[in-house]
């Protein structure tokens, strides 16, 4: 006797039909064992999606990896569905309203084949089926799936399997979110700044003197506290400028920028470290001892990058600062113990 | 659903759904307090009582060992790093899963208004419409972006992307998108995961 299940939703219903080939009956429902024919029903689809156990299988698939894509805003690699090979379905986000199904036709019946006919003797589908689906139509099939796995009456062996994604892809597969919010944030700082700078007169100072590797400006006189003005708190762009000088830092303001650059970044640690390695990254600065870029110098650096504050304290260069090479450069070390250790780069 | 809650007394039951990823210092990661914090301020925009609402879904499913209070939650949700008050203290797995039962809960009692507004959405932007044009929607927003600026350091690099109205309504209809999916059958396994991608290895 054929068994047929139904999973209802405002903008989904799944019906599949079946041959139960277990001999219990437990008093309850009869498991289904064995799929004849599965329907999906879908708002704006004029005739339901048709097919056997390759096609639950593959939207199945298709179904978890989207909702989970959604919900962390990252983006998966094709993943295997439950025989081993890769689903052939595709579910994923257009824009915040909409999100595109694609199903082959390989996987699909033509909706008017017999409901007792197995899936090699039925009339193939022709046409790939293309449906664009609102994040509520999405979500009615992902739940419908959810609810249909969550059956261990109906295909006891199809059930809900999740696990978060590898680390290894989520680099290649960052948002685009993710991925703009640098970019934009650069563009805009940047925007910022040269407005507010626009506006600051030109100083009536003495000229700038040649430049020498050596050279300090005059009150500079020793490693010694960090500048009265105190390079920590965030200081939005457009603020005015602080003294000039005209040259790379000589080794007494490199210890001095040692002091500020680290009184920033121990400011800005505000985590426990969940690192069991020491983490070097070279730092640069510029002449007012912001931080203009970093880079992490071995893999553990590049693996916990998200676990230090680097990234927030950057900032970007004044306007008229041309150079691609930041004015002085730092080693900065973020130990498992909590210690922050900063020195001059060396190389 | 078997009550196995007998076996072991010091796992509420709610939360024995929700194993352990493998991270590092058994810690949440930045991202994870980050988005969880995202996630009550959707609700709270959605629902003025929801802040009672929370301590009270943490009575309810017997959390009040890891939500004792209303103090208690406002540290653990300060442990998002882009708060103005960030808290210097890791958030600990056991609470995080105490936090994302509470929100899932709450999500699924504000199924109907998620739908609705969603559904609003859609069609005003069909229209192209602005989302002032739906009363609910309007207020959903302008709740949101006060409760963001007034919570948020916005002065954090992360958050520069957020200075106009736009992009925080962007975030708010994103964030009302991933409540939906809170609401379902899943709900809770599937957010908790999602919590972890990209962080694990």
């Amino acid at each position: 006797m054929t068994i047929r299940r139904q999973y209802s939703l405002p903008n989904c219903t799944l019906i599949l039909e079946g041959l139960s080939t277990s001999q219990s009956t437990g008093g309850g429902r009869p498991p289904m064992t064995v799929l004849i024919r599965f329907e999906c029903h879908l708002a704006g689809l004029r005739k339901p999606l048709v097919g056997g156990r390759n096609l639950i299988e593959h939207l199945a698939v298709a179904v978890s990896q989207f909702a989970q894509e959604f919900l962390s805003g990252i983006r998966r690699p094709a993943q295997t569905s439950f025989n081993g090979q890769v689903t052939s379905v595709q579910l994923q986000r257009v824009d915040l309203n909409t999100s595109r199904l694609v199903v082959p036709p390989d996987l699909l019946l033509n909706p008017t084949a017999g409901a007792t006919s197995p899936d090699t003797d039925s009339v193939p589908s022709a046409a790939t089926v293309e449906i664009d689906l609102s994040t509520v139509q999405a979500f009615d099939l992902v739940e419908a799936f959810d609810q249909l796995l969550s059956d261990t009456q109906t295909l006891p062996d199809l059930s809900l399997n999740f696990s978060p994604l590898s680390r290894k892809y989520s680099t290649a597969h960052q948002s685009v979110v993710g991925r703009s919010a640098p970019a934009a944030l650069g563009v805009t700082s940047l925007a910022l700044a040269a407005v507010a700078f626009f506006f600051i007169p030109v100083p009536k100072v003495e000229e700038p003197q040649t430049p020498t590797p050596k050279e300090t400006s005059p009150a500079r006189t020793g490693p010694g506290p960090a500048l009265p003005e105190g390079g920590g708190h965030d200081s939005p762009p457009g603020r005015a400028s602080r003294a000039v000088f005209a040259s790379a830092p000589g080794p007494d303001r490199l210890a001095e920028g040692d002091q500020t650059l680290y009184s920033q970044i121990e400011r800005a640690w505000q985590t426990q470290p969940r690192f069991y390695e020491d983490l070097p990254y070279q730092v640069g600065v510029d002449r007012n001892g912001r931080i203009t870029g970093y880079r992490p110098v071995n893999q553990a650096a590049v693996d916990y990058t998200h676990d230090i504050p680097l990234l927030e304290l950057l900032e970007v260069p004044e306007p008229g600062y041309s150079g691609q090479k930041p004015l002085a450069l730092f080693r900065v070390v973020f130990t498992p113990g909590g210690d922050l250790k900063v020195s001059p780069w060396s190389g | 659903m078997q009550l196995n809650s007998l076996t072991d007394q010091s796992i509420p039951f709610v939360l024995a759904k929700l194993p352990d990823p493998v991270v590092p210092g058994e810690s949440c990661p930045r991202r994870t307090r980050l988005q969880i914090d995202f996630v009550l301020l959707a609700i709270e925009a959605l629902d003025l009582d929801a802040s009672e609402g929370m301590l009270a879904v943490a009575r309810e499913l017997e959390l009040q060992k890891i939500v004792k209070n209303r103090v208690t939650l406002w540290r653990l949700r300060n442990t998002n790093p882009n708060r103005r008050f960030n808290q210097r203290r890791p958030l600990s797995l056991e609470e995080a899963k105490a936090l994302v039962a509470i929100a899932c809960y709450l999500a699924r009692q504000l199924t109907v208004p998620i739908r609705q507004l969603l559904l609003a959405s859609d069609q005003l932007k069909t229209q192209q419409l602005s989302p002032e044009y739906h009363f609910g929607l309007a207020n959903y927003l302008t709740r949101f972006r006060s409760h963001f600026r007034s919570r948020m350091n916005l002065r954090r690099t992360g958050l520069a992307v957020y200075t106009s109205d736009e992009k925080l309504n962007e975030l708010a209809l994103n964030l009302l998108g991933q409540l939906l999916f809170c609401t379902g059958t899943a709900g809770m396994q599937r957010f908790w995961f999602s919590l972890f991608d990209g962080e694990v290895e």
